[in-house]
């Protein structure tokens, strides 16, 4: 039997990220009312609260092996439900914050889709839709996402949905340099 | 019969105050006993069992010593205790003063019916064009706006709804009797000003507000409402929150300072919710979001005037008054509502479901869907529903919900056959009680109730909209989903609205929750020393630590009367004149009728019956009398009776007669002795159709034939000890022997150690935080000095014999000397220690030791905390399975409590507890809930895989299987701590010797697990403490103050006397076969091996007639039931 | 009525139809709404990933910016994602003080100084809370008799705040719906996810749960939307969600305003419906010109929502 020491303390770190979820999950009683509240909790690796156990036992690298955090569309069910009332959905998303910032490559298309978001935000201000979609799919290097999204693009087209042309911009670049600033200062 | 001087006020009929009134009562006190609502019992009036008894036994509270003080028949029909005022449909608007001197004033609540004057004729129901849904089945069936408040209810009288009632008058009219005070009449003298710039709101509000017979003025901004302020006076204001130019907010401010007492509501609309909060801070009473209705409206409205109109407040002194608010049952509605309550039909509360199963429910007791009648084969019940849980502000347990589903899946199974299907979802079942653990095994094993770990998350209606479907995760990850017939929201509790009231009018703490806060190391005293609380107003508790606690605030109040006073001087009543009609007069009967007065058209005995009772040569008079339902009517009895020469009484009247309090008073008026007086129900109030002949012969034949055949004797009195024996000197044994001695009584207190203090030897603190030893300081010095106890350190008991009033014992000295001690009841205090536990790595690492082995390290410092990395708890080992199956109640908490301590001294301590299912009932779940914010790891374990311990170095690792994860986790950790339990410490011997039993784990059996928590089987003898079963240091103060209160009862006076019916025997018929000994379930027969006769203990005598039954030669009988007089009313019967 | 106005970015892009039937719908509900000057992207699900700050600073600088024009004025938000961001940094601003005070840090760059009183509201909040279905009742002069609208609430107007509907069983849209002359479809799926971008980040995951919802919505002749997140998923997925279930799922989905638009009567330009906004529409009386929809596809499957008592 091949057990990992539950409170090892040689484990690697699992970043300053992982340490505040799981401040965030502590009160957590293991009732599984989040499981059976996600909507997308069939097409998770892991259960929601399976996750939260392993987040409490400090399992990061089994969690960073999970796809279930980028399968969380935010829409507060379990939050809701949630008898402790831990913000389940915001665990959620300081989840995928870690894996941003750790920059790991399974997580390269989700990355990819935040990066390429935000990076349009930092020059324009505004997103454009059009411009957003080409740099992701070009980031993500797969054609058949691109198949896809023309479909879906022309289709948006035809009726008129998707406008073409571009608009005024404006630059947020002093914006997000200050929040990293303040959001990174001890 | 006596009476002490004092009077004690009890707030709330439930069973909590009429445990506590009872107790008090007993002990000799006055009690006024006061409830808002038209009948008595509470919530346990609703319901037909209990767990674990599955029966329903709230009699069982009645008195057994001087049992005719109160009434004999069901509780949950009605109550009556010579010395208990009981106000239904009454408040309390006020207390004020000190304890000892405290005023309390009682309002009426406005409106409703007279219960001296209703007859229950049922013809104001009948009228009452208005149906409402009806409280006591939950909502399940609809009731008139005038109604019996209680299927049960007895006497009969009924009750008004005044949020129902639309004053239309019909009852005014049908009432034979004029009971009936509509509420409202004084309506148009409440004046409301309703302040909106919306002309529209401002018409349609005063349309309907002068519909309900209310003065409504209007203004239309800020400041025009506080111009109207100053000009004239307003009962209410009607106040919108946003308005242009000035804001209600502000309003609302400036008319409280202007006029203080005016009471204010808010209206909003949903998007400023936040301000009306706020509002209510700044002294607005309620709020109202917009767009309402008239139904939502009018109650508020009708409420604020109920209390302006209740102007006749009846004032009274008390040296105590106990709270018995009771909690309410948490609405599902007021929450987020996964489970579709009230929207789904077939999803039900616990007391909804309740009642569904009651034959007296809206389905006869069948189980079928509420709505469309259909069968039921699958129900599932949903604990936690707005408890436990944060978002819903419940950061507690209820303590009784999983042990009443379980109690509901058997009442279930017992209703509707073995093959329904029953499903508790549940994330721990808490068992925390003597048999619980028990009782759900045989729920489980026996009868196949299923229990799944999991919280669902919602119910929603199933595929084609049948049935209910429930998904749920398992612990290994997997979603399940099945439907069901019906859903039982197994719903949480909350504090009745009464207790914040009270806690705002006296200044006493609440906890988070609303629930009253009790001093340390007690559950009933509070910050205000005349103020104490009953019941589950500071906290929530199972029905026997209820009446536990009920009686521990009897036992303070009572100590609050004895000190102001009360007991010095009691009030002897007049013997009953027996000598004047010595026994074996020759009957002369005065047959009285009474003589209606409530309306004109009151109806005549036929006169054939009138005849057939002038011609019987034993009946002296027949006479028509004034009411007897009126003072006057009762004194004129004694003179009829002196100038007929007569020696009984029969009583021709109506069934308000029935009630107990009249009769008592005509028992007192005539000088008869009780078996004298017999009354025939004629029905013979005014409107009622003329009596029957026949049944009216019947009543009055059988009255004469028990009259002519009675037999008188004088009520035996047994003198007694007026002392007490307490056996064991820890919490339990202190505290009640000084509650006792308190009241000037004698004690003798046995130890058999050389020190008192028991189990707080090694105790540091409780969960709350208080500290141990000075509570125990506290108490060996109190008991030390004080002059009523007789302290006996190192002894014990060798001998003991006697019954209640009288025993003696002998006890053994530390060199052996012998003491013969006198006294009239025992109370056995002989605690309990931790249980002996094997396995779980225990003597093969260091690392591993039981929680009271860890309590003494700490206490003693010996424990090195800086050493420790982790620490395991393993929870019920050797707990919760045969032998030992039943939990021990403490562990949990301790577990959490010894985490706390041991990070206290070594900061950033990993810890986890190892658990089945985790037990902290009531407020001990919140240190489980910051216990997780905390980081403790929490994981639990399935009793057929208990963790495994095996010895590292100077650690241990410990090996449990993580259900959630699906696979064995190991820890390391430098202490490991066995939560072993606790075993009683009471010799069998010892019980047997006072007649009380031991249960198979052995600890104190009483004579009701429920309703009678600390009376043994046999009068005079009590326990408290770890005797009767694992409790917590406040809980066993309380099981002391208990059977402190229990014992006063008996030793508040010089002779115990008995019941009026009493078995008697017959010695020239008696062959000593002792068959009447053994089916005598109150132990009150004893074969006197001197006299070779069999006794009967008149006081210990229930009157019950099992011995009469059984005896093969009719030498056992029940006084008034003598073969002549039964047979003498079968044969009026046969006519 | 008056309020600022943040469209936010969708509703430059694909979902223009949104603002346009949002801008002509309250004008002829005599609302009028104040564009914030300036407006930036409030940072979708994009800037949490990134970091938890800038996820609060994106939107709130927006809210500064309409506080700085008129204080006491509440901010409507017509895209449910925007909704909750702008409301979260609201949140935070009032009753979190350390949060607040580095959202103000951060944003003394743009030499904004925002007080954080700014109320955020959804536009389903503002329709059906402040202007109230009376008055849009009062305005309809084209009653859309017959016609079955199915109400989409998706999350997150819903959740985790709930300002004005209940999370678990929202009802905000019926009166409104009723208001039109329409029927309200009961369905089970009026709060149901419809995967945000997960349709496009993990497509399985996402296709399932617009496969979901289109299906319940079998009887429905329109869904309404709130969101031009759900709008688009439920528009442009139809294909592949149908192809998943083997079904027919095409629906005609519209947002709210192009439904109360096409009831008073305003041009369907102005609202950006095209062909009747693909909606059987009203060819009064009767629904005998309700095209393609076979008498039992309108089979009653109602989630009865009984109501007790």
């Amino acid at each position: 039997m091949n057990v990992p020491p539950v409170m090892d303390s040689s484990l690697p770190p699992a970043g300053a990220e992982l340490e505040r979820v799981r401040r965030m999950v502590q009160a957590c009683m293991q009732c599984g009312t989040c499981s059976g509240s996600c909507p997308n909790a069939a097409a998770m690796d892991l259960t929601p609260r399976r996750l939260w156990r392993l987040v409490l036992l400090d399992r990061g690298e089994e969690i960073f092996r999970s796809r279930t955090f980028t399968l969380c569309s935010a829409c507060y069910r379990c939050t809701l439900r949630c008898p402790r009332g831990l913000p389940l959905t915001e665990a959620m998303h300081a989840l995928q914050r870690a894996a941003h910032r750790g920059r790991m490559r399974r997580y390269r298309a989700v990355t990819a889709f935040h990066h390429q978001f935000l990076e349009s935000v930092r020059r324009n201000g505004r997103v454009n839709e059009m411009a957003f979609m080409m740099h992701y799919i070009a980031a993500v290097k797969n054609p058949l996402l691109l198949l896809r999204h023309a479909a879906l693009g022309l289709q948006l087209a035809a009726r008129g949905s998707l406008p073409l042309g571009r608009r005024p911009s404006r630059s947020l670049e002093a914006l997000f340099r200050r929040a990293a600033e303040v959001e990174n200062a001890p | 019969m006596k009476r002490r001087v004092g009077r004690a006020v009890v707030v709330g009929a439930g069973i909590a105050g009429i445990r506590a009134a009872l107790d008090l009562a007993e002990v000799g006190y006055g009690v006024t006993l006061v409830d808002r609502a038209p009948h008595p019992t509470g919530l346990l009036g609703r319901l037909d069992s209990q767990f674990p008894t599955d029966r329903c036994g709230l009699c069982r509270m009645l008195p057994r010593i001087e049992r005719d003080a109160a009434s004999a028949h069901c509780l949950r029909r009605g109550f009556f205790h010579e010395r208990i005022d009981l106000r239904l449909n009454t408040e309390v608007a006020a207390i004020e003063g000190e304890a000892g001197r405290l005023r309390v004033t009682l309002r009426r609540v406005s409106g409703g019916v007279d219960p001296e004057r209703c007859v229950g004729c049922g013809r104001c129901a009948a009228v009452c064009p208005v149906e409402t849904p009806d409280a006591f089945n939950a909502g399940l069936t609809l009731r008139k706006a005038i109604d019996r408040p209680s299927p049960h209810a007895f006497p009969d009288a009924y009750a008004l709804d005044p949020e129902a009632c639309t004053r239309c008058g019909a009852c005014l009219e049908a009432c034979p009797t004029g009971a009936i005070r509509l509420p409202g009449a004084e309506r148009r003298s409440f004046r409301i000003l309703v302040v909106d710039d919306e002309l529209s709101v401002r018409d349609s509000l005063k349309e309907w507000l002068e519909a309900e017979g209310f003065s409504a003025a209007m203004a239309a901004s800020g400041p025009e409402a506080l111009a109207a302020l100053e000009a004239e006076s307003f009962h209410l204001m009607l106040l919108d929150i946003k308005m242009p130019g000035m804001e209600g907010v502000e309003v609302l401010e400036r008319a409280k300072r202007m006029r203080p007492a005016l009471d204010v509501v808010m209206m909003t609309a949903y998007a400023t919710v936040e301000t009306a909060v706020e509002a209510m801070k700044i002294g607005a009473l309620d709020y109202l979001i917009k767009p309402f209705d008239v139904a939502s409206l009018i109650p508020k409205v009708a409420e604020r005037f109920e209390r302006f109109a209740a102007a006749e407040d009846l004032p009274l002194t008390a040296a105590a008054v106990v709270l018995c608010g009771g909690s309410e049952g948490y609405d599902p509605l007021s929450g987020k509502n996964p489970f579709g309550y009230g929207a789904l039909a077939g999803v039900l509360t616990q007391l909804e479901f309740e009642r569904l199963l009651s034959g007296t429910g809206p389905t006869g007791g069948r189980l079928l869907r509420p709505r469309d009648r259909q069968p039921v084969g699958r129900i599932a019940w949903i604990q936690c529903v707005g408890s436990r849980d944060l978002q819903e502000g419940a950061d507690f347990c209820a303590s009784i919900c999983c042990m009443a589903s379980i109690k509901e899946a058997l009442r279930a199974k017992a209703v509707a056959g073995a093959e329904l299907e029953a499903t508790i979802f549940s994330m721990d079942v808490r068992t925390p009680g003597k048999s619980f653990q028990r009782y759900r095994e045989r729920a489980e094993e026996l009868h196949g109730v299923r229990f799944v770990r999991a919280r669902p998350h919602s119910v929603t209606r199933g595929p084609e909209g049948k049935g209910l479907r429930i998904r749920w995760v398992e612990a290994g990850g997997g979603c399940r989903e099945e439907s069901f017939d019906l859903v039982v929201l197994a719903v949480g509790r909350r504090p009745a609205p009464v207790v914040a009231e009270a806690a705002e009018r006296l200044g006493l703490a609440l906890n988070p929750w609303g629930f009253l806060v009790p001093e340390p190391f007690s559950l009933c005293r509070t910050a205000h020393p005349g103020i104490l609380i009953g019941g589950t107003c500071g906290g929530m508790a199972d029905i026997a630590e209820t009446v536990i606690q009920a009686s521990a605030a009897a036992a303070e109040a009572s100590l609050r009367l004895h000190a102001a006073g009360g007991g010095a001087a009691e009030e002897e009543k007049p013997p009953a004149a027996l000598s004047e009609h010595p026994a074996g007069e020759p009957p002369r009967i005065l047959a009285v009728f009474c003589r209606c007065e409530r309306s004109a058209d009151a109806p005549a005995l036929p006169d054939p019956v009138l005849h057939a009772l002038r011609r019987d040569p034993e009946v002296a008079a027949v006479e028509p009398v004034a009411p007897l339902c009126t003072a006057e009517g009762r004194l004129g009895l004694a003179a009829l009776l002196s100038r007929a020469g007569a020696n009984r009484l029969l009583l021709g009247a109506c069934r308000l007669l029935r009630h107990p309090s009249p009769l008592r008073e005509i028992e007192e008026a005539s000088g008869l002795p009780a078996g004298w007086i017999e009354t025939a129900d004629l029905a013979l109030w005014a409107g009622e159709t003329r009596p029957d002949a026949h049944d009216a012969r019947f009543a009055l034949q059988s009255g004469l034939v028990r009259l002519k055949n009675a037999e008188a004797r004088e009520t035996e009195a047994i003198p007694i000890t007026r002392a007490a024996l307490v056996v064991g000197g820890g919490v339990a044994g202190m505290t009640a022997a000084l509650a006792v001695a308190d009241h000037g009584v004698a004690v003798d207190l046995v130890e058999a150690a050389d020190r008192l203090g028991g189990n707080l030897a090694w105790l540091t603190r409780t969960l709350e935080g208080h500290p141990v030893p000075s509570l125990r300081e506290d108490l060996e010095a109190r008991v030390k000095r004080h002059p009523r106890i007789r302290l006996h350190t190192r002894s014990r008991v060798v001998q003991a014999e006697g019954e209640v009033g009288s025993f003696v014992t002998l006890l053994e000295g530390p060199q052996g000397d012998v003491r013969r001690i006198e006294h009239g009841v025992v109370i056995l205090a002989t605690g309990g220690r931790e249980a002996p536990v094997h396995g779980f790595g225990r003597g093969e690492s260091p690392a591993v030791m039981t929680q009271a082995e860890l309590e003494r390290s700490l206490s003693a410092g010996t424990l090195e905390a800086a050493a420790l990395e982790a620490v395991v708890m393993i929870q019920c080992a050797g707990s919760r399975r045969e032998p030992r199956n039943y939990c021990s109640r403490v562990c949990c908490p301790t577990a959490l409590r010894q985490i706390a301590a041991l990070r206290e001294r070594r900061p950033g301590l990993r810890a986890a507890v190892l658990y089945r299912d985790l037990m902290t009932p009531g407020f001990a779940e919140t240190a489980f809930t910051r216990a997780r914010q905390e980081g403790v790891l929490f994981i639990p374990y399935r009793p057929e895989r208990p963790p495994e311990v095996r010895p590292a170095g100077r650690a241990a690792v410990v090996t449990v299987e993580e259900p959630i994860l699906g696979r064995p986790l190991e820890i390391e950790a430098q202490l490991v701590v066995l939560a072993a339990g606790v075993v009683p410490t009471l010799p069998r011997e010892l019980a047997e010797a006072y007649g009380a039993r031991l249960d198979r784990d052995g600890f104190f059996e009483e004579a009701d697990p429920k309703w009678r928590p600390v009376d043994g089987l046999k009068e005079g003898v009590f326990a408290c403490g770890l005797a009767l079963s694992p409790r917590t240091i406040p809980e066993a103060v309380a099981t002391a103050q208990a059977a402190a209160v229990r014992a006063l009862a008996i030793l508040g006076r010089e002779r115990l006397p008995s019941g009026r019916i009493v078995a008697r025997i017959r010695r020239s018929l008696c062959s000593l076969c002792e068959q009447c000994i053994e089916a005598c379930p109150y132990g009150a027969r004893r074969l006197d091996p001197e006299r070779r006769q069999v006794v009967v203990n008149p006081v210990m005598c229930q009157g019950c007639g099992a011995c009469a039954a059984v005896c093969p030669n009719d030498a056992a009988t029940l006084e008034g039931f003598s073969a002549r007089q039964m047979f003498g009313v079968i044969e009026a019967a046969l006519g | 009525m008056r309020y600022h106005y943040y469209p936010g970015c969708s509703l430059e892009g694909t979902a223009r139809d949104y603002d346009r039937s949002t801008r002509a719908v309250l004008a002829a509900l005599g609302v009028e709404l104040l564009e914030i000057p300036d407006w930036t992207c409030c940072g979708a699900s994009a800037a949490g990933a990134a970091g938890a700050l800038l996820a609060r600073v994106l939107p709130a600088r927006n809210l500064a910016l309409a506080e700085r024009r008129e204080a006491k004025r509440d901010v409507l938000a017509p895209c449910s994602a925007c909704y909750l961001n702008l409301r979260h940094a609201a949140q935070a601003m009032r009753a979190n003080p350390r949060e607040a005070a580095a959202i103000r840090e951060v944003l003394s760059v743009e030499e904004l100084r925002p007080e954080g009183r700014t109320r955020v509201r959804h536009l389903l909040d503002v329709l059906a809370c402040d202007v109230g279905a009376d008055r849009v009742a009062a305005r309809v002069i084209r009653p859309l008799r017959g016609i079955r609208i199915a109400p989409y609430y998706g999350c997150q107007c819903l959740r985790p705040y709930a300002d004005f509907d209940d999370p678990e069983r929202p009802t905000s849209m019926e009166p409104l719906i009723r208001a039109l002359g329409a029927e309200v479809f009961r369905w089970r799926s009026g709060g149901a996810c419809c995967g945000a971008s997960l349709a496009s980040t993990q497509r399985e995951a996402g296709l399932s749960r617009i496969a979901a919802i289109l299906d319940d919505a079998r009887g429905a002749d329109a869904v309404a939307t709130v969101c031009p997140m759900c709008q688009m998923n439920l528009v442009a997925f139809q294909g592949p969600a149908s192809r998943r279930l083997r079904r027919d799922l095409a629906r005609t989905v519209l947002y709210l305003p192009q439904l109360i638009g096409l009831a008073l009567g305003l041009p369907q330009e102005a609202l950006g419906c095209r062909g009747e906004g693909g909606l059987p529409l009203p060819t009064p009386p009767g629904r005998a010109a309700v095209r393609g929809r076979s008498p039992d596809g309108a089979a009653d499957r109602r989630d009865g929502e009984e109501v007790r008592r």
